[in-house]
């Protein structure tokens, strides 16, 4: 290792600890360079790990892994919230249109909503801007 | 020594292109989010109410803003007659001690009313309860009331109603912190105003907390506070309104809000034609000219009026109102998908590929 070392310096025309500093720079310009996309990279393109589910009474936390159908109980009735395949939906809920985001939820930030019986989803994970909605840096969404 | 010199300058280089800053920015904002954000979430106002706050004490903060939304809308809530609101309709042709919020409010709509031509007006309340979208109360004991209708109300109901309206019939005193509707039968619907004017409130208090940094949602209406993490600006998605996506994005300046109006938010269909909750005061119906507009403001409370007033106005009428007004963009879809923006709002937006 250290010939290859030696005999790359004197390819370049340098000595040992030239090299040395100009391999730290160089390193340090590509970190640099690349530090953003390697950490967004490393977070993950907006990834969920959570459904947190609130209701009139309370919040309840559903891992997205948890595959399954979980009742809540509002001023209406029953709202059925499905989790499956790291994605979860309301699947049944005695209120009417609208709720926000009917389909599925997939992305942190998400949220969906049935207002008249006090129940909401919401995806939460890494990628999420302040706002809370995520996977492209968004920090809210009007609608 | 000359490799050593050519990787600073690359190092100078990255530095200038701004990747080192981004760097940065980006993990200040991921330290802030993990450790310095609070999230405080209510149904409030007919909707939901998320407050994020970012910094030492933004839990407290974040508490104090959403009880002085609860305070707000305890007044301007339409469908509580011990509001200031409803006491309002109980006792119209008389003088009604009323709140500052109350005064704040009417002189904010009577502001809007005259900008927008009548086209945003506050007397509207008597026809949006014919159409049945008025604003229910979902925490009252056994359910919301169901006003929703499946059919239109007839011409005579509409002309009825319209009968109503006159914004020119509300009075206020400011000193006096008194209110008239000149006649019974006069309502006000404070759904155009009373969710930007609270959020606003809930601003105030977060400033006042020492809070520099938060987000503000009120089901899809938003006030973001001061700036992002390194000044960037804040990225707010466009609900597409025909669509489960988005029209695009817009980057957003700091202390600005944006509200959107859309004909899905509150709907009937009745024979193929959808009916919704945003009524024309001149026609008594719901406006025809576009099926959602966005509106950024520097307040919420103005955001949020304007928006209506846009929509019923068209994109056409609406843009210009957008323009005739400072530090005010605007984006209208028409019913055609037609889009419409305001130049201050092209310099903000982001188009997604394949929107219309």
């Amino acid at each position: 290792m250290r010939g290859v070392w030696r005999k790359l310096a004197k390819l370049l025309g340098l000595r040992s600890a030239d090299l040395l500093v100009a391999a730290v720079v160089l390193t340090l310009a590509l970190a640099a360079a690349a530090g953003p996309a390697v950490a967004r990279l490393v977070a993950g393109p907006g990834q969920v790990t959570q459904f947190v589910v609130q209701t009139a009474t309370g919040t309840q936390s559903l891992p997205a892994g948890s595959d399954g159908t979980f009742s809540f109980l509002g001023p209406l009735g029953e709202t059925m919230v499905e989790v499956r395949g790291g994605q979860a939906r309301i699947a049944s809920s005695p209120c009417a249109e609208p709720s926000w985001h009917g389909g599925w939820l997939n992305r942190p930030g998400q949220r969906s909503v049935c207002l008249p019986n006090l129940v909401s989803v919401l995806a939460e994970g890494r990628g999420a801007g302040l706002g809370g909605t995520g996977g492209r840096d968004l920090d809210g969404e009007t609608r | 020594m000359a490799l050593a010199a050519a990787a600073l300058a690359l190092v100078l280089a990255a530095w200038a292109t701004g990747w080192v800053a981004r760097a940065w920015d980006w993990g200040v904002a991921a330290y802030e989010r993990r450790f310095l954000t609070q999230t405080r979430s209510e149904f409030l106002m007919g909707t939901y109410v998320t407050i994020t706050a970012v910094g030492p004490g933004a839990g407290p903060a974040a508490d104090a803003a959403m009880a002085r939304m609860q305070e707000v809308d305890g007044r301007l809530n339409p469908s509580d007659p011990g509001s200031d609101i409803g006491r309002l309709a109980l006792g119209a042709g008389t003088d009604v001690p009323v709140s500052s919020d109350t005064i704040a409010v009417l002189e904010l709509a009577d502001r809007a009313y005259r900008a927008s031509g009548g086209a945003f007006d506050l007397t509207v309340g008597p026809l949006v309860t014919l159409w049945g979208f008025a604003p229910v109360d979902p925490t009252a004991v056994g359910g919301p009331a169901d006003q929703q209708r499946t059919s239109p109300p007839t011409d005579e109901e509409i002309a009825a109603a319209r009968a109503e309206l006159g914004w020119d019939q509300v009075s206020w005193d400011g000193a006096a912190m008194t209110a008239r509707l000149a006649r019974p039968g006069m309502r006000l619907s404070t759904g155009g105003l009373g969710k930007g004017y609270a959020i606003d409130a809930a601003a105030e208090v977060l400033r006042q907390k020492g809070i520099r940094r938060a987000v503000i949602d009120a089901g899809g209406e938003l006030l973001m506070v001061g700036s992002k993490a390194g000044g960037r600006p804040w990225r707010i998605a466009v609900k597409h309104p025909r669509q489960d996506g988005y029209l695009g994005v817009l980057n957003v300046p700091p202390d600005t809000a944006v509200a959107t109006s859309g004909d899905y938010q509150r709907y009937f269909v009745f024979e193929g034609r959808r009916y919704h909750h945003i009524i024309d005061p001149a026609t008594g119906r719901p406006a025809e000219r576009s099926i959602a507009s966005t509106v950024v403001a520097g307040s919420a409370a103005w955001a949020d009026a304007l928006s209506t007033a846009v929509f019923v106005l068209g994109p056409e009428r609406g843009v210009a109102l957008a323009e005739s007004l400072p530090d005010v963009g605007a984006l209208v879809v028409a019913p055609d998908g037609t889009v419409s923006e305001s130049g201050r709002l092209t310099a903000i937006f982001e188009k997604e590929t394949g929107a219309p």
